[in-house]
């Protein structure tokens, strides 16, 4: 029965709780400015943190085993490495580069004065046919570089070595030890916005009571407080989701001026923003909502 | 209308604040209930609206055992009871109608009844012309009026009225219990009035109860403060 009263008042449920919002001026403010400035900085941070997670694994991706083939091998047993490695656990990629190829590379790569040198190799290459290889997880790298090592005819396998693993959990700490400096600052920052709100309340504890008075039952005089505290989130994300849209579209053309090599990537501004967005509109109306539920709560026991 | 059986309440501190307390009071009554500061009369009201349960003993108002209603249950049981404060306890941000109106809305009365029934109760308390005012505007003996306006606009059995006149000037105060004895007399309503004010009583002569030491010492239907009390 109260919940059938309940989603038939909830027009009127609305209404009362802007009202209450623009009776209580100074309150409501201060509610919304905390939202404002603790959804600004989670914005920012987030920004910041997935930048990182996404470089860091542009990074860890970059990362590619070379494999020298041995010299003498012929072109069939060349080729039966190749489906070898690509058999191994946790390869993503394997690319094939013949001798001639690889030569084209040293010459490209070389100095001028070198050039004229390396070209007489064309005659008789003394490279032999390599392998790139990718891998999908970073930290097996070593394990495939070893498996690599003991096929049949390889002569050589680089990847970097202990540097690359360092490296690679270097850049798993960054990415955890980030994760988590997010995830506590935004559980710091709801609590405060859940206390701002709770302050408020209180504030109107008398008000309550009168309602008990009269004979409003507990969901008749939390509801107008939730859905205050949904609105008091959404104007308090407006804001931050207005800084965001500039801020990030106009940051994002400036890093990419300045630092944009194959993996620098930073996050494209759509839908990245939106999806931010979304993401500081739920957070914002949750912790109105939560808040103000519990904050109401102390003020309902018999 | 209510009635006290035995009625003990001792507050968790340990106060005992009513003793042993019976009482009977027929609807249709208007009682004053008299007595020193800190007698238990506070309590005793408070006991009627569930807003205490008592410790021991048996509250019925309006035919129900008052301790025995859930507490979820509490808020439809006050819908039958008018309280009136001597602080008036108005919504401070919502205007003169909407205070009225609010008691009315939590029972989800129609729009349009609530209109019809808050005007009329507002010509009753002769607020009619004060409907938009906010409760700061006006003064205390206004304020009061308000208050009875909410109180029985959903036309409760029983409307208590806890120092209804402690804040208000002499003549004003005359004007809310004549106000309270018309509601009284035209509506049927039981009317319970706590007070302090000796001429009041002594100038309406009604049923007058007083309570010393947790429990009834006088109860006497000819009225007036000159039994012996104070």
């Amino acid at each position: 029965m109260e919940l059938i009263s309940s989603i038939r008042n909830f027009p009127n449920h609305c209404k009362t709780a802007l009202q209450n919002i623009w009776r209580n001026g100074v309150m409501s403010i201060s509610s919304i400015f905390a939202v404002t400035i603790t959804l600004t900085l989670i914005g920012v941070l987030c920004v910041i943190a997935i930048n990182i997670n996404d470089i860091t694994l542009s990074i860890e991706q970059s990362l590619t085993i070379y494999v020298k083939v041995n010299r003498d091998a012929n072109e069939a047993q060349s080729k039966q490495i190749g489906q070898e490695i690509e058999k191994l656990a946790n390869v993503k990629n394997v690319k094939y580069s013949s001798k001639e190829e690889e030569l084209n590379k040293l010459i490209e790569s070389a100095s001028s004065k070198n050039k004229e040198l390396f070209e007489n190799y064309r005659k008789d290459n003394p490279l032999g046919d390599a392998y790139e290889v990718e891998v999908k997880d970073a930290k097996q790298i070593t394990k495939v570089a070893h498996d690599i090592e003991n096929i049949a005819n390889v002569s050589e396998v680089t990847y970097g070595g202990e540097s690359t693993k360092d490296m690679v959990s270097m850049l798993e700490n960054i990415r955890n030890g980030g994760a988590i400096f997010v995830l506590a600052l935004i559980g710091v920052v709801l609590f405060m916005i859940a206390n701002t709100i709770k302050m408020a309340i209180t504030s109107r504890s008398t008000e309550i009571a009168i309602m008990r008075m009269v004979g409003a039952s507990n969901w008749y005089i939390r509801l107008p407080f939730m859905i205050e505290g949904i609105f008091i989130g959404l104007f308090g994300s407006i804001v931050p989701i207005i800084a965001l849209y500039y801020g990030y579209s106009f940051a994002y053309v400036q890093f990419q001026r300045i630092l944009s090599t194959s993996i620098m990537v930073f996050e494209k501004p759509f839908p990245f923003i939106w999806n931010l967005s979304g993401l500081l509109v739920a957070l914002g109306c949750g912790v109105g909502l939560i808040g103000s539920f519990f904050s109401v709560r102390k003020f309902l026991k018999f | 209308m209510i009635k006290l059986e035995g009625v003990t309440k001792v507050y968790k501190t340990g106060v005992r604040a009513l003793n042993d307390m019976n009482l009977n009071i027929d609807a249709g009554e208007f009682v004053y209930v008299i007595g020193p500061t800190g007698a238990g009369k506070s309590t005793f009201i408070k006991l009627l609206y569930r807003e205490e349960k008592a410790t021991s003993g048996k509250v019925l108002v309006d035919g129900r055992d008052v301790s025995k209603i859930r507490n979820s249950k509490v808020p439809y049981f006050r819908r039958k009871i008018g309280v009136v404060f001597q602080n008036y306890r108005l919504l401070p941000r919502k205007t003169v109608f909407e205070n009225v109106a609010f008691a009315l809305q939590v029972t989800d009365t129609p729009r349009r009844k609530i209109r019809n029934r808050v005007r009329k109760v507002l010509q009753l308390v002769g607020l009619e012309d004060k409907a938009n005012a906010f409760p700061h505007e006006l003064s205390g003996g206004q304020q009061q009026r308000v208050a009875i306006a909410r109180a029985i606009v959903n036309s409760p059995k029983v409307l208590i009225a806890d120092e209804p006149t402690g804040n208000l000037d002499p003549d004003t105060s005359e004007g809310i219990i004549e106000l309270l004895q018309r509601i009284n007399e035209v509506n049927g309503t039981t009317v319970l009035v706590v007070t302090h004010d000796k001429i009041i009583v002594q100038k309406y002569k009604k049923r007058t109860i007083l309570i010393e030491d947790g429990c009834v010492t006088s109860d006497t239907s000819l009225g007036g403060y000159d039994n012996g009390i104070n």
